[in-house]
């Protein structure tokens, strides 16, 4: 499916009024296994975002993926700022070489931040909620309940990338924070979806 | 939780601008950036391979205390704790770059490594040739492939002087690279602390010793680590540290450079206590020491604490070591 400029800045500024509203509760899951600013640290990316946005006033599919992967990893810093810039990036790039399917951006952007973090699923990253979202969204799968659901399952994963992999055992019973953070990317994407029903 | 600062949000930037406006000769802040840059004549007319580093702010002075005519270009901050961005550290790489390419010196935690990886791939972009070696020293840290792997502490500044100093005298890119990386190989170090540091977004202490504690193995960020033990004299401590190191390095044959670092609350005279105690230890196992540092080199804001990194040397390295840098810090 394709979603339109107009509608993918909808999408995004939905994902940025998420963030907004739970940097508290993300900040509070980052404190069990990480350094507690996750929460803090994107919604500082975020806000850019939509002030970039807001700002320069993209016209176009590409532009306002890159508009928001450059506020996103010139202000988050990071592991995170990185891999949600990446992902970004490359929706961006292929949009720009006329890729339109946004199943395959999501696909495509998966497969990069896999790559720039050299994880895999099962590493108790964001990659956990990411891999399983973006396949269910191109099977025509995707919903609120299984997204809570990969949400829920990192909970009793082991980390085994980033600072919480130092934590070896003890890094369990904690849901990911960025998968957390990652999952409203998806609840609004599906939010703008349904309206267009 | 008592700080010099004005806010918790400006301390990066209001701590870089401070290093550079008390050094205005030597070095300028790079443009929408935390960045700082040589402005030697040597630098702008050179042709050298440029070094940069850079990390999360709290471990001052690295890297920018670094920065200067023998060490590194150029060198990025993060907010604390937090790595730089990939739009600064390429600008950082850009102003770096005279033709010959610039090599990167990360530390090896997630965050740094893929955020230079990204500013290296928009160098590469513009057609500049870049390298990165990424140092992990900590062996409090198993090597196993379900971690994030040994972290970068305090054997980076040793790494940063050998290969500055190589670069300082005209080595090229690939040679550079590989020099940095067998350092890397070469360097391992331990730290302890006898209390944790306070980082200022969250306000107190990250982890708790009783009095009569420390703990071995802890990390630059407040990681912890390998054990909790009832404090010791500073012989005992400096026994277990050079036990664990020259375990590590299975053999006693060769040249070797120390450095003993303090974490950030540990008074230079508890140092030099402790680096009389190494030194001690390494003669009563025939080790030969070639090159000693002492002092704040790397450290972990405020933590009272200190670690021992020791370098096996090969080839030059004694010589780049001890070659002369001029930054605010070595």
């Amino acid at each position: 499916m394709e979603l339109s400029t107009e509608k993918t800045i909808d999408w995004i500024e939905r994902w940025v009024e998420y963030i907004k509203q739970n940097v508290t509760a993300l900040n509070e899951l980052d404190t069990a296994i990480g350094d507690g600013d996750h929460g803090t640290n994107l919604n500082r990316g975020t806000q850019a975002v939509k002030k970039a946005l807001a700002e320069e006033k993209p016209q176009t599919l590409p532009l306002v993926y890159r508009t928001t992967a450059m506020a996103l990893v010139s202000t988050i810093g990071g592991a995170s700022g990185a891999l949600f810039g990446t992902a970004f990036l490359t929706m961006a790039r292929l949009s720009k070489d006329g890729e339109t399917k946004l199943e395959t951006l999501l696909l495509e952007a998966n497969e990069a931040m896999k790559k720039r973090g050299k994880s895999d699923v099962g590493m108790k990253t964001l990659i956990d909620l990411w891999d399983p979202a973006t396949k269910a969204f191109r099977d025509h799968k995707l919903t609120r309940s299984y997204i809570q659901n990969c949400v829920d399952k990192t909970k009793n994963m082991k980390a085994s990338k980033g600072r919480s992999s130092y934590l070896r055992e003890r890094s369990i019973g904690h849901i990911d924070p960025v998968a957390k953070s990652s999952s409203y990317l998806f609840i609004a994407l599906l939010e703008v979806l349904e309206e267009d029903k | 939780m008592k700080k010099i600062i004005n806010n918790v949000e400006n301390i990066a930037a209001e701590m870089v601008s401070g290093f550079v406006k008390t050094n205005p000769a030597k070095f300028k802040q790079l443009p929408e950036t935390l960045a700082v840059a040589r402005v030697d004549d040597d630098f702008v007319n050179g042709t050298n391979v440029g070094i940069v580093s850079g990390g999360g702010s709290g471990h001052e002075p690295l890297h920018l205390g670094y920065v200067g005519k023998g060490m590194l270009s150029a060198a990025i901050a993060g907010q604390v704790n937090t790595s730089p961005t990939p739009d600064q550290i390429y600008k950082a790489i850009k102003y770096a770059d005279k033709g010959k390419g610039v090599l990167l010196i990360v530390k090896n935690y997630a965050g740094d490594v893929m955020n230079f990886d990204m500013a290296k791939e928009l160098a590469e972009f513009d057609d500049i040739t870049v390298k990165t070696i990424i140092v992990n020293d900590d062996i409090s840290v198993e090597d196993a492939e379900d971690t994030q792997g040994k972290r970068g502490v305090a054997g980076t500044v040793l790494v940063e002087k050998i290969c500055g100093a190589a670069a300082q005298n005209g080595m090229d890119l690939n040679s550079l690279a590989e020099l940095g990386q067998k350092v890397i190989d070469n360097t391992k170090t331990i730290g302890l602390a006898l209390s944790a540091a306070t980082v200022p977004a969250v306000g107190h202490p990250g982890f708790k010793l009783a009095e009569d504690e420390m703990e071995y193995g802890v990390g630059i960020h407040n990681e912890r680590g390998y054990a909790t033990e009832k404090l010791a004299p500073s012989a005992v401590i400096a026994n277990e540290l050079v036990n664990r190191i020259m375990k590590a390095f299975g053999s006693t044959n060769g040249e070797f450079a120390i450095l003993v670092n303090g974490l950030g609350a540990t008074p230079l005279m508890e140092q030099y206590i402790f680096a009389n105690d190494v030194v001690n230890k390494l003669n009563e196992l025939n080790i030969k020491i070639s090159f000693a540092k002492v002092g704040n080199m790397v450290t972990a804001i405020d933590m009272h604490g200190i670690s021992l990194t020791i370098t096996k040397l090969e080839n030059d390295w004694k010589s780049y070591l001890r070659q002369d840098a001029q930054t605010v810090a070595w």
